[in-house]
Order: C-alpha cells, then sequence, then structure tokens
C-alpha cells in the first residue's frame, strides 16, 4: 500500500464517520424542531382559550351578570361566613342556600353554564395534552379555584335537580380534591 | 482515479442527506405568530372596566371552615 492508496483510504473512514455524525445531527436536530413545533402549537391553543375568555362576546356577557350580582350581593354573604352563631356545622348548608338563592334571584344559570362548561373545556384542553399546562395554570387557575369555590353549590343543586351525579365532574375535581363528599351535606 | 470518485460521490451525499435535514428542520416550525388582538366587532368590549371582574372573590378567604376549603 503506497501512500497515495493511505490517504485515500484515511479519506474514505473519515468520509464515512462524518456522514454518519451528520444523519445523527440531522436527526437530532429535526427531532428537536419537532418538539419545539408542537410546544409552540400547545401554547398557541391556550391562547385561544385566554382570548376567548377576554373577548367572547357571550362568555364575556356571562362574566359580567356574575360580577354585578356579586357586588349586589357580597355583603350579605360576608355576613353570612362571618356570622359566629352559625355552628360550623351548618355553615355550608347555609352558604349553599345563599348562593342557590342568589342564583335563582339573579337568573344566574345561563351565565354559571356559560362559564362551568369553559373551565371544563380549558381542563379537557389539558388533560388532552393538547393545551400548555403551565401557561393554563397561570391563566385560569387562581380564577378557576375561586369561581369553584363560590359556585359550588349551584353545582350540587343542578346534580340534584337533574339527578345526575357526575355533572361538572371533570372542574368540580380538578379544583376540589376531595369533591365527592362536597355536596353530601 | 475510481477512488478520487466515490470520495466525492461519497461526500456529495454526506452533503445531500445533511441539507435535506436542515431543510426540514427549518419547515417544521410554524410561522404564525401573529399578535393576539380584539375582533374589530367585539373591539368595545375589551377595556379592563367591563371585563367582567368576577375572579376576586372566594369565600375560602372570608371563612376557611367551608368544606370546599378544607377539601
Amino acid at each position: 500500500m503506497d501512500e497515495q492508496e493511505l490517504r485515500l483510504q484515511v479519506a474514505e473512514v473519515a468520509g464515512t464517520w462524518l456522514a454518519a455524525l451528520t444523519v445523527v445531527i440531522g436527526g437530532l436536530f429535526g427531532v428537536f424542531q419537532y418538539l419545539e413545533h408542537k410546544s409552540a402549537v400547545r401554547v398557541d391553543r391556550t391562547m385561544a382559550f385566554v382570548e376567548r375568555y377576554h373577548s367572547d362576546g357571550l362568555l364575556l356577557e356571562a362574566r359580567l351578570k356574575i360580577s354585578n350580582s356579586m357586588k349586589l350581593h357580597v355583603g350579605e354573604i360576608n355576613k353570612l361566613l362571618t356570622d359566629s352563631t352559625i355552628k360550623p356545622e351548618l355553615l355550608a348548608k347555609k352558604y349553599n342556600d345563599e348562593i342557590n338563592k342568589l342564583i335563582e334571584t339573579d337568573e344566574l344559570y345561563g351565565p354559571l353554564e356559560q362559564i362551568l362548561t369553559f373551565y371544563e373545556q380549558i381542563i379537557l384542553c389539558r388533560e388532552l395534552n393538547l393545551c400548555d399546562v403551565a401557561v393554563a395554570e397561570q391563566f385560569f387557575d387562581t380564577d378557576g379555584r375561586a369561581f369553584i369555590r363560590t359556585f359550588y353549590p349551584y353545582v350540587c343543586h343542578i346534580r340534584d335537580q337533574w339527578n345526575n351525579p357526575a355533572k361538572f365532574d371533570r372542574v368540580l375535581a380538578f379544583y376540589v380534591r376531595d369533591s365527592n363528599t362536597l355536596c353530601k351535606i | 482515479m475510481n477512488q478520487h470518485n466515490n470520495l466525492h460521490r461519497m461526500l456529495a451525499s454526506t452533503l445531500l442527506v445533511l441539507l435535506t435535514f436542515l431543510f426540514s428542520g427549518c419547515v417544521s416550525t410554524d410561522k404564525s405568530n401573529d399578535e393576539l388582538e380584539c375582533r374589530p366587532q367585539t373591539s368595545e368590549e375589551c377595556s379592563t372596566e367591563e371585563e367582567g371582574e368576577d375572579r376576586g372573590y372566594d369565600p375560602c378567604l372570608v371563612n376557611a371552615n367551608l368544606p370546599v376549603c378544607k377539601t
């Protein structure tokens, strides 16, 4: 084997390794780009929910109606919650009655259905891994948890009325850890 | 001479593979990066005053003895 042949053989080996390395790097780059693309799509889907939450006519109308009702009745609710004469075991029932009375007086059934359905949709989107969990958490979880804590008596009421114990189960179970016992008072 | 041709062919193939991967990687990123903005028909509903601030109230901040606060 003369020097020329040796150099060619070295070049051939080096070229083969270079090709293999290129394929691996290219493959990794492709995978990385694909994952990044999937992540960006999930964020876009979540932001579409945020946009709906802040600009969808029906949702906004529902939120305004609930907000106005709460402004009117928050004093009565707070009075009930801070009433030291109410026994702790009766507090939940009295709170349920107060909230359901408020809902009936101000006709909040429709708006509550709208908002609860919206929260169920975003939770479903997260559970199916179609939406970005971190983004959805930042935008919706504080509002969602407070909303469910305030209006869970409506869910209990509608479950009882429709004889459907699974109604809004996804949203209730998501925000309340032991949601099974919540309506059993 | 024959070996030179083989080497050139192999390098050309390598370059082709590399370019293919780079190209497929580049086009896989979504270009839709539109800024979110109010749609014209609902633009009047985007002011902060009308956003429906129902988010603030949480009965657990008033009385943590409610069953919903303990679970």
